[in-house]
Order: structure tokens, then C-alpha cells, then sequence
């Protein structure tokens, strides 16, 4: 099946796959300017998912454009390359929506234009930006700090009678991360929502430049702090596959386990922090009592609350005792039950329920046409979970997320999101049970190793909020590119589609239930 | 709703001395790092392996000295690791002090013996919260009149010190017991937590939002990325820590620091 998908998408491009590409943990195809438009289009009426641009510069003087696609069967991800002089790129943002924020940001970083983008404002550079000053272009390297510049950013605007417009953040009432939402309201009901997020832009792929790739590890691990495991994962395959590294099934299964509890304690989090958007503090105090005994548990697995400092190139960097492993298992299970409780607090409350119910709206034509993916697109009624569409880099996974059925929900509500949230702790229980008894019958070895210094591959994670896709090239030991995609990125914008039509005091609680990360998406 | 009444109340108190399970917590957690080896080629791999830049070499009066420094430090343990083990980790808590240059330490590289266990590190951590707690609840009555109000502002970390933060209002720790209460408006806080790297994009904010707080006020840094920048040091998108920025009054390292070292911090910087 893989293969008749694998030759369909040949079909689809018109050619075999690029063999002079060097690219591994994806199927490159060279194309031509003039192609891009034609084959994006035949690709999104074949139901390809838009999943990242990489822009890079191999060589100075010329970026190379990898436009990233998810199609249905073929189990890893589609590249479509492009090798272009820096201008004059024909935008596919108005096909393809979920392509606008990424061309955005190329524009801001290395100073591609696309013609005929629709929305060509930038993004990660905000208003007192010097125009002309690309950073991640090769061999820039302004002083610091870099100047200011006066400037205004376009807003959207609506105008019209009783219109009103509300500006909240950067800086938010609470312990939350910075960014900025401009909502038009009539009386208290939302017309319409601007998201301004790249506050936190810390210029993470720059700073992995140059680094060798333990660093760059350490570095990946620190994008979103709740998604730890998944982003050094994701980049530790990116340099596997570039390196031709195998990790032994131990490797891989611990690493599996450790995105499994990452999971478990997000999901338990977020169910509690959803009752803050709801006002049920019984509800809220409980889900902070279970997520603090699973960060205890993670602490005594690992050493950090957050499972840091495992994950390592060609797998993880100190195996846990079998003792570890059982008293994890049994912390998780008592978790899971203390979940369940919430869990029928939430949904078993009337007036809770009422709250949830048809509140932030996320039709799946958005969640197709943004490239929407995670708990989100999945309480959407889309069906995509990158465990299920994309294969394992390794046999013992594939063998352990062979029976994993994504749960989706129809209602793609809050209330969805909260169900999908509970059946996929339930879900990451059951496959921590499956990977610690296999475990137990896998020989301990060594990571895997290469002697290859340089190359270029993809790799990927299904992170707490979704799919992750991290792109790296390696040249003489050290990270030359490093090209993160994380989940909150394809989802911040959707989150515009969800708010309209609802009140104002029920933004926060739309907000907790998508539960993104503003540093994943800023980088 | 009945139900998570009867749950609640079923739980008993949840509130601890010191959270989490006390088996194995000394031994698992990770702080700070002390000079293990001085053997060279560790001490270059060890240099090079640093997420954060945290390592040097430097010469004083003739005299070679690794110098570590624990408010950049993100506690990854990659220097303690393999042939790159120049580094131990010793310490369970991460440092904190009134000004960054003290959470800079120095050991002298000739003769030098190999790490020895740090003091703190034989503490029983069972007690920990309680007692630190509990003189943080004695300089808040103090100096405060009882209660202390924070403002947090996050200027561009990963999130994770953020999350901390929040889990101190978890029933476990309840930093509310120790007179300690977040608010919104910077014009009701006494303290302004920052945490995150100092980002381009958030410098106003951080500056309009001391801006708005009464005096007198405090200013603390949690977390190395608010220390000194972290893994994400200075680029064209940030500045590093936050006292590039503004004054800043009590330092705590880690990344993230956990719970109870933040209400360690709080009362440090009161006394
Ligand atoms: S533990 Fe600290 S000093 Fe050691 S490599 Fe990591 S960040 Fe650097
Ligand atoms: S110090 Fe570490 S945990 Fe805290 S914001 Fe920085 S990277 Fe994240």
C-alpha cells in the first residue's frame, strides 16, 4: 500500500524522486519554478497536508526552497525543492492558506519575496525592524543590538456602527506566555480575531548554527518547555537520518515511552486548566495535584520535571533501571485514575458542560485548509496524528503504534478537544504498558553510532499539541541548518476561526482548550 | 459537580512538606556542577558540548581556573557525561544570589582533587519546603505586612520556568500559605518575576511594565534564560538576561529552577 502511495505521488509530480539530493527521512522531488504552482495544486486535491517551507542555503548566493507535504500513504514526508535565486517566488499562500505564516517568515529571515501573496506583511520581525536585514541569510551578521527603526505594523481593521476594538497583551493577566489578540466585538460578541504572536523570538534555529549536535540537542529540547521529549526527538531523527545513524529498539522504545509520559502529563494539565477558563476551581486545584505528582514522577525517572537530558543522538543518553520504569508505570496508572475522576467532574457538571459545548467552533474545512494538526484538527473530526501517518524510523515503534487508533471527536468544540485529550491519556497509558514489558525483553546496547559528519534529513515527533518536523543539515560534525515546525505553528492561525461568533470572556477557555505554545511557534 | 466535591474533600490534604516522592529525589534531581576533572581533553569537550557557554578556562595570577557558571547553566549534564566528564553533578540545588556575577564559581585546575560533596547536597530535602517556607512567611510579615504580590512576566523563554511558576499555586506547594499571591496589574505588585530571555520584541513591555509597579519593588530573575540568556544567550533577537535591561535585585539559576528553589529565591531577596 505504502508503495502503490509512493508511485501515485511519483505520478503526482511527474517524476521519480531526486537522487542527487542527498535528503533522508523524506522523498525529494526536484522541481522547476514554474512547476511549483501546478504541483502544489494537484497535490492539495489529492489531499496532501501542507507541513513546512525549509528555507537554506547550502551554497551562498542562492536559497534552496523544500516545500513539505504530509501525503495520504506514503509515510514520509513529501519534499518538493526548489533551487532559486532570492525573489520572485510565485506564493501558493492562496491555494494553500496553510503556506502564508511560512512564507511570511522566509520573507523575514532570508529575504524571498513571493509574488502575488495575499497576505505579504511580515511576521517574525516586528514594526521597529531595519528593512533590508535578513538574519538568517548566510553571512549576515549585524551588530548588536541590532538598531530600531520607527514603524507601524497593519493591523487588520473593521469599522463599522457599535464596532468596537479590544487589545489585550503582549503581557496577559496570568503565568502565560506574551503575544497579542485584537478582537472586534459588537456588544460582547467577537466579530473578528487578529493574533500578533514573534514576541518571543529568540532566533532559535540561528543559534543551533555552528553547534555540534548534542548542543544543538540541548538546544531543541528548550523550544517549548511542555514539549521537551518531542522537539529533541524529532531533531535527534532529523540528524539520525542525515547521518545514517540506526537506533537500537531500547533507544527507540525509551524514547517512545518518554513522549507517552510527556503526553499523559500535558493532557492531565490541560483537562485541570480548562476548569480556570470554566471557573470550576475544585476541578482546576485537582488536575494541578495530578500534573504535580507526574512531574514528580518524571523527575524521579529522569532527573528533570520536564524529561530533560535523556534524549540523545542515536538514542538516549542513560538507560532507566527496570525499577525506574515500574514506579513510573505505577505513578501513570494512579495518575490515569485520578484523571478519570476529573475527567467526570468535567464532563458530568451540567453547567460545566454547558460552558464547553458548542464554544470555539473549528470547522474541519479550516482545519484542512490551515494545515491544522494534533488534539485540535483531531477534535476537528480530521483524522491525523503523525503516528499513524508517518513510519517509524524503528521496527520495535512500529510495532508498538501498530494497534495505536487515533481518537478523534466530531463536536470540534471545547468540549471535543477535552474528550480527545482524556482518550489520548487513556491511550498513552496503554502504550507505556506495551513499551515497558517490551523493554523488558530487549537487550540493553548501545546508541547508535556513524562516522558520517554531514548530510541533511527530516525527522518527526507527535508532540503533547501535535506533529512536530524538524529539518537539519549537518556539515563537518555540526549543525549548519536547523529548521524546527512545530504543531502551535500551523495552529496559532486557526485559532483566529474559532473565536468569531463567540463572547469575549469565552476567549481565554477556546485559548486553554487548543492549549498552544507561543515559544514553539515564535522559535 | 457533587461528585468532584466529594472527590476533593475524599483527597484529605494534599499539601506537603516537600512535594513529590522523597525516594530517589535527592539523587535524581539535577543543579549544579562541579569540577570533576582537570584533565584537558575533558575540559575541551566539555567546552564545546555546553548548550549555554556556561564553561571557561581562565588565567589568574598564572593560574589555570575553570570557571562554571551556574547562571547560565541549563543543568543538561552533558559535561559530566562520557569523555567529555570534566563536570559532576553535586549539587541538588541550583544557585541563586543577589547578583549574577556570585553565581559565577571557580576551581583551580593544578593539584586539583576532584570534586567533593557539597554541603548541601547531604541536606535532607524532606524538610526543605517547610522551613524555607516558613521563613519566607516570617519576612513577608515582616517587611510586607503579611502579603506579597507578584507580578510574572515571561520575556521569552520556552515556557518551561513558566509552568513552575504556575505549579506553585498547585495544592501541594500552595505558596498562598506563605503569603505569597500573583496578580495581574503590575500597579498591585511589590515583585516583578521575570523569567525567559530578554527578547527584542519584549523590551518595552518588560520596561512599561516596571514602569507601572509603586515603589518600593523587587525584580527577580528565575531561570537561566532570564539570568543570562540560558541556551539562547544574545543574538539579533535578544539580549541576553534581563538586567541588561533592568535592575535586577535576586538571581536564581536552573532551567527551570524547580518549585521550591522559587520560594527559596522569594525569601532571599526579601531578607
Ligand atoms: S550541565 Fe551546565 S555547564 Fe554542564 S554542559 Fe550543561 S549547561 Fe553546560
Ligand atoms: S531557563 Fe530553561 S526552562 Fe526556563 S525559560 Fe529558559 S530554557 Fe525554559
Amino acid at each position: 500500500m505504502t508503495e502503490a502511495a509512493r508511485k501515485e505521488a511519483d505520478r503526482l509530480v511527474g517524476r521519480a524522486p531526486d537522487d542527487r539530493r542527498a535528503l533522508k527521512g523524506a522523498r525529494a522531488y526536484a522541481l522547476a519554478l514554474e512547476e511549483l504552482a501546478p504541483t502544489v495544486g494537484r497535490a492539495l486535491a489529492a489531499s496532501w497536508r501542507f507541513g513546512s517551507l525549509v528555507a537554506d542555503q547550502p551554497r551562498p548566493g542562492e536559497v534552496r526552497l523544500d516545500y513539505v507535504f504530509v501525503a495520504p500513504g506514503v509515510r514520509v514526508p513529501v519534499v518538493l525543492g526548489l533551487s532559486v535565486p532570492p525573489a520572485g517566488v510565485p506564493s501558493i499562500a492562496l491555494a494553500c492558506p496553510a503556506a502564508s505564516w511560512a512564507e511570511r517568515e522566509v520573507s523575514d529571515l532570508f529575504g524571498v519575496t513571493f509574488s502575488g501573496s495575499p497576505d505579504p506583511r511580515p511576521l517574525v520581525h516586528h514594526e521597529d525592524w531595519p528593512e533590508g536585514l535578513f538574519p538568517l541569510r548566510a553571512g549576515v551578521n549585524p551588530p548588536l543590538p541590532v538598531e530600531r527603526v520607527s514603524g507601524q505594523y497593519p493591523f487588520r481593521h473593521v469599522e463599522g456602527e457599535g464596532v468596537m476594538e479590544l487589545r489585550v497583551g503582549p503581557i496577559h493577566a496570568g503565568i502565560i506566555e506574551p503575544g497579542h489578540f485584537r478582537f472586534t466585538a459588537v456588544g460582547e460578541t467577537v466579530l473578528g480575531l487578529e493574533v500578533r504572536m514573534f514576541y518571543v523570538h529568540r532566533g532559535v534555529e540561528r543559534l543551533a548554527q555552528g553547534r555540534v549536535p548534542a548542543a544543538a540537542l540541548a538546544i531543541a529540547e528548550r523550544v517549548s518547555g511542555t514539549a521537551s521529549v518531542a522537539h529533541s526527538v524529532a531533531a535527534a531523527r532529523a540528524m539520525e537520518a542525515a547521518l545514517r545513524i540506526e537506533v537500537p529498539a531500547a533507544h527507540a522504545l525509551v524514547r517512545s515511552l518518554l513522549l507517552e509520559l510527556e503526553r499523559l502529563y500535558n493532557h492531565a494539565g490541560d483537562l485541570g486548566n480548562l476548569c480556570a477558563g470554566t471557573a470550576l476551581s475544585v476541578a482546576l486545584a485537582e488536575g494541578l495535584i495530578i500534573k504535580e505528582r507526574l512531574l514528580a514522577m518524571n523527575q524521579a525517572l529522569s532527573g528533570s520535571r520536564y524529561l530533560r537530558n535523556l534524549v540523545g543522538l542515536g538514542g538516549v543518553r542513560r538507560a532507566p533501571s527496570s525499577a525506574d520504569l515500574d514506579s513510573a508505570l505505577t505513578g501513570a496508572t494512579a495518575a490515569l485514575e485520578s484523571v478519570e475522576r476529573l475527567a467526570n467532574g468535567i464532563f458530568g457538571s451540567a453547567t460545566n458542560l454547558e460552558r464547553l459545548s458548542g464554544t470555539g467552533l473549528l470547522s474541519p474545512e479550516h482545519v484542512r485548509a490551515l494545515g491544522v494538526v494534533g488534539v485540535v484538527a483531531r477534535a476537528s473530526g480530521v483524522r491525523t496524528d503523525s503516528r499513524v501517518d508517518l513510519a517509524f524510523p524503528t521496527p520495535a515503534d512500529s510495532e508498538i503504534y501498530g494497534t495505536l487508533k487515533p481518537a478523534t471527536e466530531t463536536g470540534a468544540d471545547v468540549a471535543a478537544r477535552a474528550q480527545v485529550r482524556l482518550a489520548e491519556a487513556r491511550e498513552s497509558l496503554r502504550l507505556c504498558q506495551g513499551i515497558v514489558t517490551r523493554l523488558a525483553d530487549t537487550d540493553p546496547a548501545p546508541p547508535g553510532i556513524s562516522d558520517r559528519t554531514g548530510g541533511e534529513g527530516l525527522g518527526w515527533a507527535e508532540g503533547p499539541r501535535g506533529e512536530i518536523l524538524t529539518f537539519v543539515r549537518l556539515e563537518a560534525g555540526r549543525v549548519a541548518r536547523l529548521r524546527v515546525r512545530s504543531p502551535s505553528r500551523m495552529n496559532w492561525p486557526a485559532i483566529e476561526h474559532a473565536i468569531p461568533g463567540n463572547i469575549v470572556p469565552d476567549f481565554p477557555l477556546i485559548n486553554k482548550s487548543f492549549n498552544l505554545s507561543y515559544a514553539g511557534c515564535d522559535l | 459537580m457533587l461528585n468532584l466535591i466529594i472527590d476533593a474533600l475524599a483527597a484529605g490534604r494534599v499539601t506537603e512538606e516537600v512535594p513529590g516522592p522523597r525516594a530517589g529525589w535527592a539523587a535524581a534531581a539535577v543543579g549544579r556542577f562541579d569540577l570533576a576533572s582537570s584533565a584537558p581533553e575533558a575540559l575541551r569537550a566539555a567546552i564545546e558540548l555546553c548548550p549555554a557557554e556556561a564553561i571557561a578556562v581562565e588565567r589568574s595570577g598564572g593560574k589555570a581556573v575553570a570557571v562554571i557558571d551556574d547562571g547560565r547553566c541549563v543543568q543538561c549534564g552533558l559535561c559530566a557525561e562520557g569523555d567529555a566528564a570534566a563536570f559532576k553533578n553535586v549539587h541538588e540545588e541550583p544557585a541563586m544570589g543577589r547578583s549574577a556575577a556570585s553565581l559565577r564559581r571557580r576551581f583551580p585546575l593544578e593539584g586539583f582533587e576532584g570534586a567533593s560533596l557539597g554541603p548541601d547536597f547531604a541536606l535532607d530535602a524532606h524538610d526543605r519546603v517547610s522551613r524555607e517556607g516558613a521563613r519566607l512567611a516570617e519576612v513577608v510579615l515582616k517587611r510586607f505586612r503579611r502579603s506579597l504580590h507578584v507580578r510574572h512576566l515571561d520575556a521569552g523563554g520556552c515556557n518551561g520556568c513558566d509552568w513552575e511558576l504556575n505549579q506553585l499555586q498547585a495544592p501541594q506547594y500552595d505558596v498562598q500559605r506563605f503569603g505569597v499571591d500573583f496578580v495581574a496589574s503590575p500597579r498591585h505588585a511589590d515583585v516583578l518575576l521575570v523569567t525567559g530571555v530578554m527578547t527584542r520584541n519584549l523590551e518595552l513591555a518588560l520596561v512599561r511594565t516596571l514602569d507601572a509597579m509603586p515603589r518600593p519593588r523587587l525584580v527577580v530573575a528565575m531561570g537561566a534564560c532570564a539570568i543570562s540568556g540560558g541556551v539562547f544567550g544574545t543574538s539579533y533577537a535578544s539580549r541576553g538576561g534581563a538586567d541588561r535591561v533592568v535592575a535586577v535585585d535576586g538571581y536564581l539559576g536552573g532551567c527551570p529552577p524547580r518549585p521550591w528553589a522559587m520560594i527559596r529565591a522569594l525569601r532571599m531577596v526579601l531578607e
